[in-house]
């Protein structure tokens, strides 16, 4: 008896903390919403008025439309997506082959991985920018998307732990079934690091979403723009200018949602351990 | 012989095949990773404002730096950061990853919205704290205080407070880190629940003894996560920095993070010099903490057979 | 092994293809934002026997209705000259900094690219700008502006930029809470001195209610203005010397602190980012009744039915009248490869047409006659707004090149002396003594 009702306070516990944290955690987002409804005059009054009246939804379809933003939008996601594929595919391999194989200097060069996080973007940036330029790859996406071909850092690492979390018997059955290196990784290994493989899509989607420097130094052309970029142009010919760019903001927020709550609902779908059977 | 000759066969397959599994990184890290990083060793040595050719200056960047009391701001901020967040996201995120491991009602929004903060655009986040920080007494935090009775904060203005605003909002961007700890989580068998509630264990004693244990390479990980990005704090700084007055670090250098300082060397001062010596810094203060947790990770090793290194 | 092999060498190809993809993408499509066509690609000149078809690119710094302005400018440009196309693009001033920086670095910069006098400093000794005096009908250009601003911009005797306008601020004052507190309204022609205006804002404050406050100013401006009147700028011209410790230096901080901790001016941190706006919006949002800005903020003021007059700076007891303003400046890069038509669009904008319509929406001009005429005009269409820069017409002074960490060093020293942990006298020794240092610093690194 004790444990149960042990057990629904701590259920009531978790469920007032976790509401109370999401509360803390909505109160700015709720302003950004409700501002981005308003003209830049209701902006600023201060106290914050929180329900705007007017509430412009024409912002909305000014942005979208008018100024266009649909096509930073289409930019983002085709840098996002095209990030996540090459980036996610060349990471796992690159890890599977430092969680299961032995071979010379694998230890360090894995301390070496990990090492290469720890140089600030800014220090790297400016070698990179000069090398980029010097072999013609200013203008383009290239900067942004080539060096994704050759795994990153991070999810490499991040891969890397989780496929040490499984256990090596699964590999030693499909051996026996004779099953080569990359079949074992295909069909053994990657449907078992679904989570992380997910959670390593959500991060270079969001990455690159949100990447403002990069695409900035690198992209001359402003149609080719990603949103995170376009916002920074953001201007208008009304006096609703602050709070258009909020409009902007929210809309970007759209797609990365989209992305998690689709990426949460994969995962629930259950990752079937049985299989090791 | 036979068998003998076959295993020697195996090892050497495993060792081509893993080291072509690799080959794209290390080549990756070549080009990308080692070439800038021994520029930027270079540049530590120059004098460059990156528009004339570099100037060979010696360790007289090492020196400008070393005396600045602007660096050691900087230094001192940073490490509070880097402990104090890390801290939190260890702590904190592993425990609500766990309140949020099994699926009841509402959990899939809680999820969500947890993880909110982490889609922002690091340029409208100044926007949508302001009403929180700023305004004065009239900041939403600072109304809150006024309804407890308490007295107003300048969150921003104050040197030596904007440092904690930064710590304080490490509860923000949990949710990344919740994420991650709630996949791991996800990838633990069930059957270990399974034996422990068996065993009578409640679900505090199973968090201890399955949970934990079972995430010891994510939790090492995320530490080591935590410290690199502790380290390299400089979005959230500029943005609250600008909020106070465009173009500085702070009230007294106030929000001046490690990062921050680099990026101020380098693209307001010109000075690619000193601002690769800052870089320099913060790589080898990473690498040392790394191998820190490293060391402490074996002492307290309970899985991951894989860790020995 | 096979199998290895061919998924390797898959991987190999999609990536090859989305990366030649990207590049296609990135550069086919095109787009028009509201306002004016951007074209996108770089410049294209087709000779069709007789014309020449050039596209210049021109950036600079602006936000909302500023970049409307300057797009309705530069199409006057460009309905005077068919020939010649201009592709603007405006960004807010940080991003707009970093971006001048890796253009210039990548040799990919636009044609024609404006600056502030302290931005255009940095890039003087490296051979980024064209000399304009090696360019046709120079001289007959630069002569017609004053000569202070062309000066300002000449290195050397190679003319590296070309002045603009002139952005200043003066105090502004709304009339009807004068009114309301029983303040007379004070001269807008005669400048009061310190001492008087600290009177006066107290005065007003006791006569206002609520939460409202006399006065919001810009702490850096005021400290300029009262120490050039005083005889002892805080900074030399050029940048490179801290001038402020001096007795008449220390008199001009002793004023400011007076004025900034009269109980009046709304507390020196939250100037910026308050509840009062800024010293530019400050009146606009009603609750202030003395604020610190220019001619950009009267449209503002107008819409906000603001009853407004502009009055001259505070001086220090017994100084002279002085004004600090901003020079603002175009360049062309040596990089470009459209000197010509650049430098028809650099004329045009220093032309009197070109100025007589820049000073419409923006500073004031710098062309001698396009500067009589506007200020003859301002004055008379609103001498409500315009009759306090008059009393200091004769001596603007633009404000001198600094490093972010002096600002930074000057700005804490500021509000410790309003909070009363310096006084004046040690804030213009710790000014000296650890500015100068950082002044020689930033000066080694850009210097010659």
């Amino acid at each position: 008896m004790r444990y149960k009702s042990g057990l629904l306070a701590s259920k009531i516990f978790i469920f007032s903390f976790l509401a109370l944290l999401s509360f803390i955690i909505l109160v700015p987002f709720v302003y950004l919403f409700t501002s981005s409804l308003k003209t830049s005059a209701q902006y600023f009054k201060i106290p914050i008025e929180w329900i705007p009246s007017p509430a412009l939804w024409s912002n909305y379809s000014y942005v979208f439309v008018e100024l266009k933003f649909y096509i930073y939008m289409w930019n983002s996601t085709f840098l996002a997506v095209s990030s996540v594929v090459l980036s996610v595919l060349s990471s796992s391999l690159i890890a599977y082959g430092f969680a299961r194989f032995k071979f010379p200097l694998r230890n360090g060069m894995f301390i070496l991985v990990i090492a290469t996080m720890m140089l600030p973007g800014q220090v790297t940036m400016l070698p990179l920018f000069i090398y980029f330029k010097s072999i013609g790859w200013l203008g383009s996406y290239k900067p942004l998307l080539v060096p994704q071909l050759f795994g990153s850092a991070y999810l490499i690492f991040l891969i890397r732990q989780f496929y040490i979390t499984l256990p090596r018997e699964i590999d030693e059955a499909a051996k026996i079934d004779g099953c080569g290196y990359l079949r074992i990784w295909w069909n053994v290994i990657m449907p078992q690091a679904k989570p992380v493989l997910i959670v390593s899509a959500l991060f270079v989607f969001l990455g690159s979403w949100k990447d403002v420097f990069g695409p900035l130094i690198y992209l001359s052309d402003r149609s080719s723009y990603p949103l995170a970029v376009g916002l920074l142009y953001f201007t208008s010919p009304t006096s609703n200018a602050y709070t258009l760019i909020l409009v902007a903001i929210v809309i970007a927020l759209v797609p990365t949602l989209l992305f998690f709550i689709f990426s949460q609902k994969y995962l629930n779908k259950g990752v079937n351990i049985a299989n090791l059977k | 012989m036979g068998s003998g000759t076959r295993k020697m066969g195996i090892e050497k397959r495993e060792k081509i095949a893993g080291l072509l599994l690799v080959s794209p990184w290390i080549v990756g890290f070549l080009l990308f990773g080692l070439f800038p990083m021994g520029v930027s060793g270079y540049l530590t040595f120059v004098k460059w404002d990156f528009l004339r050719d570099p100037q060979w200056v010696g360790l007289s960047n090492f020196q400008d730096v070393f005396r600045n009391p602007i660096f050691y701001t900087a230094l001192k901020n940073t490490l509070i950061i880097t402990f104090g967040s890390s801290l939190i996201y260890l702590v904190f995120g592993v425990i609500i990853a766990a309140m949020l491991a099994k699926d009841y009602l509402g959990s899939n929004v809680f999820r969500a919205i947890i993880f909110l903060p982490s889609l922002v655009i690091g340029t409208a986040l100044a926007m949508m704290m302001q009403p929180v920080f700023g305004n004065g007494k009239y900041g939403l935090l600072n109304q809150v205080l006024n309804l407890l009775g308490l007295p107003y904060q300048s969150w921003l203005t104050e040197p030596g407070q904007a440092v904690w605003v930064i710590v304080a909002m490490s509860f923000w961007f949990l949710g990344s880190g919740v994420i991650i700890y709630l996949a791991g989580i996800k990838g633990i068998d069930p059957s270990y629940f399974e034996a422990a509630m068996i065993d009578g264990a409640n679900g505090l004693q199973q968090f201890y003894k399955v949970t934990i244990p079972l995430l010891t390479p994510v939790l090492l990980f995320q530490s080591i996560m935590g410290i690199i990005g502790g380290l390299q704090v400089f979005d959230l700084a500029l943005t609250l920095a600008s909020e106070f007055k465009t173009g500085g670090m702070g009230n007294e250098n106030s929000l001046a993070t490690l990062v921050f300082y680099l990026y101020t060397l380098a693209f307001r001062d010109y000075n690619m010099g000193s601002a690769a010596v800052v870089g320099w810094v913060i790589f080898i203060v990473s690498l040392l903490l790394s191998l820190v947790i490293f060391r402490l990770s074996k002492k307290f090793q309970l899985f991951g057979e894989e860790e020995s290194k | 092994m096979k199998a290895l092999k061919a998924f390797l060498s898959t991987s190999l190809v999609i990536a090859i293809l989305l990366v030649t993809a990207a590049c296609s993408s990135g550069n086919s499509s095109s787009e028009s934002s509201a306002g004016s066509g951007v074209e996108s690609g770089a410049q294209q000149s087709k000779e069709n026997g007789v014309e020449k078809e050039v596209t210049l690119r021109y950036l600079r710094w602006a936000s909302g209705e500023e970049e409307v302005n300057f797009r309705n400018w530069l199409d006057e440009f460009e309905n005077a000259y068919p020939n010649i196309k201009v592709e603007s693009e405006f960004l807010p001033y940080e991003t707009y900094s970093s971006k001048v920086k890796t253009d210039l670095i990548s040799g990919n910069a636009p044609d024609v690219i404006a600056f502030t006098s302290s931005e255009w400093v940095a890039y003087i000794y490296s051979n980024v700008f064209l000399d304009l005096n090696t360019m046709p009908g120079a001289k007959e250009a630069f002569g017609q502006l004053t000569e202070d601003s062309v000066s300002a911009f000449n290195v050397d005797g190679a003319q590296l930029g070309a002045p603009i306008g002139v952005g200043r601020r003066v105090p502004f004052i709304n009339k009807d809470l004068f009114v309301k507190a029983n303040v007379p309204l004070p001269s807008q022609t005669e400048p009061m001195t310190a001492t008087q205006w600290v009177e006066m804002m107290r005065k007003v404050q006791a006569g206002l209610e609520g939460d409202m406050m006399a006065a919001n100013l810009f702490p850096e401006e005021l400290l300029y203005s009262l120490a050039l009147s005083a005889g002892s700028p805080i900074l030399s011209q050029d940048g490179k010397k801290v001038m402020a410790n001096s007795p008449e230096g220390v008199k001009a901080i002793q004023a400011f602190k007076d004025i900034m901790a009269s109980g009046a001016q709304v507390p020196i941190l939250d100037v910026w980012k308050g509840a009062y706006g800024n010293p530019d919006s400050a009146l606009t949002t009603g609750k202030v009744a003395i604020g610190w800005t220019g001619t950009w903020s009267v449209k503002a003021m107008k819409e906000a039915n603001i009853d407004y007059m502009s009055i001259p700076a505070p001086i220090v007891e017994g100084g002279k009248t002085t004004q600090v303003g901003y020079l603002n400046s175009h360049a062309i890069p040596t990089s470009s490869s459209n000197r010509e038509a650049a430098w028809e669009l650099v004329k045009w904008m220093i032309s009197k047409e070109g100025q007589l319509s820049f000073g419409k929406f923006s500073d004031l001009p710098v062309h001698k006659e396009a500067l009589d005429e506007t200020q003859k005009a301002l004055e008379a269409e609103d001498p409500n707004a315009y009759t306090g820069f008059s009393a200091a017409k004769a001596s603007v002074v633009p404000t001198p090149p600094f490093p972010s960490d002096f600002d930074t060093l000057r700005t804490g020293l500021q509000s410790k002396l309003v909070s009363d942990k310096v006084t004046a006298q040690q804030f213009a020794e710790q000014l000296e003594k650890e500015g100068q240092p950082m002044l020689d610093k930033y000066q080694a690194n850009i210097g010659k």
